[in-house]
């Protein structure tokens, strides 16, 4: 045996020989006109990696040496997908069947292609799941007969060049198993080109395939397929399904030279971010850049007993931006503890909904509001549907035009703004949250004015600081006249 | 080229700061589909990765995203991914590949009311056997649990380090509760943030054995595409990589995958305990459950009750030892999850009698409420 030699024995694993597959079957032929191929291309082969999915067409990566990953039933496409966007230095081939391919993996190969992901694709078509004994599958012919259509398949199999084509494949070609110089020929040019490029190999399965549809060898299988194929130039990929009584047409139905997604993936970000080459050993060099500077904690925190604010309003007030600025300001300016956390749900856009926030000197372990303390309401529907937590010696902010409180129990203290008609007046409606922070902020002393402002300056957008800050102090001032008025 | 580690006092969502970890972390490759509550790690891997030279890619579905980053991670990248209950359990078959052929690799879980589509958008922690036993076969993998943002942060920091050093799967055990909290979450100067890289193949490529192991049982990694042409392959495999479906070698290969987390647990393992060495009541939880616990055990001393808790920090493997020493020295040990019971399962398969164990359980959608559980703690320690 040993002095017996495989012709690309360089490329393929001679230690793992006799290989599984059938006598007259497709596969080993077709893995051998890849291999010649590749020693053909002159290109470092070890840059080159082969991944398989399950099934008889599965266990190529097993057979070329070369790094080789046989992954899972129908994952093959997704794993490369992986390998190529994490070291696009490898040039991935997936080579697998079609059971595999477009049947369990159906979802993943249509993506791909969308996509253009940047891989070469060789799909061994057999007819059927040969590694299981021959079921039927995603690509069996009507009327033929697999050991799960004894009767004759009645689906319609996939016309898989044209579903190829129709998500957007780069290049698209078809031979059979008996066209090695065509598989040859079409692995050069997909060497040549970027993105999604795919070759369906109609292949010979006489074990399984052929024995129950009247071809017992594999030489029955190739007459058949030299017989039924037509080769054309620029087929139409409409008329690419296998029908047993008409010819199976092969050839390029598409070569297109759309960018690869490599290539739109750094068109699109380079220009927004600076995107340098993915070395992809994990150890990026980021370039220094000059450090923002980082806010000071204050060194000596003042004192907080734990309060805990409800904020509710309707959907485009502000409640969570108002809650954020107060998390942000007692966290990161006073060096106190927050905790913010926001009413949750899909369905509750529209209606009524609340952020809390809760603010202590301590570390605080349960990190929700069951009674506030503080309710600020900027919404009537906020009112109503958050009114059974108002409790007896809780404090309550309100938009004096938009909140009527009715039913209060004993001892709520109220205190009003008109913080909209005030936000109206400096100039946008959109910021009567910040009045009513600025309002907040004059009655209360849990956060410090400087951590409010600074916390308030960082949340909104670049450009709108001096807006928003007038639209604070319009409601600090508001406040600090309603506390004279008081005292 | 932005940076890599925001150093600098943050208020931060537990979604966000998982993020931020991953990538102080080293993380370059980010696979996911959209799922509650998970979203906003996705969201901002989106924005933050082509800063810094990584890639984000969405995928068709969670079968896609699992497979790519085990292919992403033996194309020499840290890669994760995040999901929820739904996506997690698609996962599983691919997370078997990664135990299989030894791929790190990192998936956040951000737990959610459960089974089926359950509770999206509210809390429970109920994959906790999931992320055990989720794939099919015998394996042993790590989970971790934060309790808070500023643990989404380190523990994804620790998790990376964990998946890299032992070449496993790394389950991050979030919920929804930690993934929308916000709290201040410190990130520290990147010199001071130790970060772990597999151990690469460099010997001769002659020769070279993939799958061929020393003492700590973890294989040297070989890069794709580094010259060693290595064939890697979820069948049962010899020291080369080579399918080998016999008794023999799968009496090898699968003992050796589960020993090399089981063999160095105590590395692996670590838990916080609070108020436990005069315990005579024992809570054992883990991720936001934690923080219920805790308000539960000051509460509980301030009542003069010896109330202590153990908070698992690694849900698996599982402390074994640790829950054997307070089997010896406490009444009784309790355990809460919000689930109908899964930790406790393990608390008492080790506890094995030697001390009252109970649970006090929370089919989801809340966290627990601190005064249900002291009266219930009470009730307990009264009559043990």
């Amino acid at each position: 045996m040993s002095e017996i030699k495989h012709p690309s024995g360089k490329l393929v694993r001679e230690d793992r020989m006799p290989h599984i597959f059938c006598p007259g079957c497709g596969i080993g032929g077709t893995i051998s006109n890849i291999a010649e191929a590749l020693l053909e291309s002159g290109q470092d082969l070890d840059k080159f990696t082969v991944v398989s999915g399950i099934g008889c067409s599965g266990r190529a990566a097993g057979y070329f040496k070369l790094d080789g990953f046989h992954t899972t039933h129908g994952r093959p496409v997704a794993y490369a997908t992986g390998q190529k966007l994490a070291n696009p230095d490898l040039n991935v081939i997936v080579f697998s069947g079609d059971g595999d391919l477009t049947t369990i993996g159906g979802n993943h190969l249509i993506h791909a292609a969308r996509r253009n992901m940047d891989l070469i694709v060789i799909c061994i078509n057999n007819f059927n799941y040969g590694m299981t004994g021959g079921q039927m599958g995603g690509t069996t012919p009507t009327l033929t007969k697999t050991t799960t259509c004894v009767y004759g398949n009645f689906e319609t199999p996939f016309n898989v060049p044209l579903l190829m084509t129709a998500c957007g494949a780069n290049y698209v070609a078809r031979w059979t198993s008996a066209h090695s110089h065509y598989i040859k020929k079409s692995f050069h040019e997909a060497l040549e080109r970027e993105g999604f490029r795919f070759i369906e190999v109609i292949s010979a399965c006489p074990i399984n395939w052929g024995r129950r549809n009247k071809m017992r060898t594999g030489i029955d299988l190739v007459k058949f397929f030299l017989n039924q194929t037509v080769v054309k130039e620029n087929p139409d990929p409409q008329d690419a399904l296998i029908q047993m009584d008409t010819p199976i047409l092969c050839g390029v139905f598409a070569d297109e030279g759309r960018p690869g997604l490599l290539r739109s993936m750094h068109e699109v970000l380079s220009p927004k971010v600076k995107v340098e080459k993915f070395r992809g050993d994990g150890k990026i060099q980021v370039p220094e850049t000059k450090e923002e500077e980082a806010p000071e904690i204050v060194s000596s925190p003042k004192k907080v007993e734990q309060v805990k604010i409800k904020l509710g309003g309707l959907g485009g007030q502000g409640i969570a931006l108002l809650g954020l600025i107060m998390g942000r300001a007692t966290c990161i300016f006073d060096g106190n503890e927050a905790v913010y956390s926001q009413e949750y749900g899909a369905e509750a856009r529209g209606g009524a909904s609340a952020s809390s926030v809760i603010i202590s000197s301590e570390k605080i372990d349960y990190p929700y509001i069951k009674v506030p303390d503080v309710m600020v309401l900027m919404a009537q529907a906020a009112f109503r549907k958050y009114k059974s937590e108002i409790q007896p010696g809780c404090t309550l902010f309100i938009d004096k035009d938009l909140v009527k409180p009715e039913d209060l129990p004993e001892d709520v203290k109220v205190y009003a703004v008109p913080a909209t008609r005030m936000a109206e007046e400096v100039g946008r409606k959109v910021v009567a949250n910040i009045v009513m922070l600025g309002f907040i902020s004059a009655l209360t002393d849990y956060i410090s004015l400087d951590a409010v402002q600074s916390a308030l300056k960082m949340s909104v957008p670049k450009g709108t600081e001096e807006f928003n800050l007038k639209a604070f102090q319009a409601g600090y001032e508001y406040g600090e006249k309603l506390k004279k008025e008081e005292s | 080229m932005g940076k890599d580690v925001l150093t600098g006092v943050h208020f931060m969502s537990g979604n966000h700061a998982c993020a931020e970890g991953a990538i102080a972390a080293g993380c370059r490759y980010y696979a996911g589909y959209p799922i509650t509550p998970s979203n906003e790690i996705a969201e901002r891997m989106s924005w933050r990765l082509p800063q810094v030279g990584g890639i984000y890619i969405q995928m068709e579905d969670e079968i896609a995203s699992m497979a790519a980053i085990v292919g992403a991670s033996w194309g020499g990248a840290k890669s994760m991914t995040a999901t929820s209950g739904p996506g997690f359990s698609l996962m599983q078959e691919n997370l078997g590949l990664a135990v299989m052929t030894e791929a790190p690799c990192v998936i956040v879980d951000v737990q959610r009311g459960a089974p089926s589509t359950g509770l999206p958008t509210l809390v429970a922690q109920a994959d906790v056997m999931q992320a055990r036993w989720g794939s099919h076969g015998d394996y042993a993998t790590i989970s971790i649990s934060p309790s808070s943002p500023q643990e989404c942060f380190d523990f994804m920091i620790k998790a990376f380090n964990l998946a890299e050093t032992w070449r496993v799967p790394v389950v991050m055990l979030s919920d929804e509760s930690i993934a929308h909290l916000s709290e201040r979450v410190v990130i520290p100067e990147k010199k001071e943030i130790k970060t772990v890289f597999r151990k690469v193949a460099t010997g001769p490529k002659e020769g070279f054995l993939p799958f061929k192991v020393g003492d700590d049982l973890v294989p040297e990694m070989p890069i794709a595409g580094s010259g060693y042409r290595v064939h890697v392959t979820g069948l049962t495999h010899d020291e080369r990589g080579y399918p080998d479906l016999s008794h023999r070698m799968h009496e090898q290969l699968v003992p050796r995958l589960v020993n090399k987390i089981k063999q160095n647990a105590e590395k692996i393992i670590e838990y916080e305990e609070f108020m436990i060495d005069d315990a005579e009541v024992v809570l054992i939880t883990f991720g936001v459950s934690t923080r219920i616990c805790r308000a539960v055990v000051k509460r509980a001393r301030m009542d003069g009750l010896k109330l202590g808790m153990l908070r698992l920090i690694t849900v698996w493997p599982f402390p074994e030892k640790r829950v054997i020493e307070l089997s010896n020295q406490v009444k009784a040990l309790v355990t809460v999850e919000i689930n109908l019971g899964q930790l406790a399962l393990e608390v008492e398969r080790v506890v094995k009698g030697r001390c009252e164990t109970y649970l006090i359980p929370n089919a989801g959608g809340e966290v627990h409420d601190p005064e249900m559980v002291y009266a219930r703690v009470k009730e307990i320690a009264q009559n043990s």
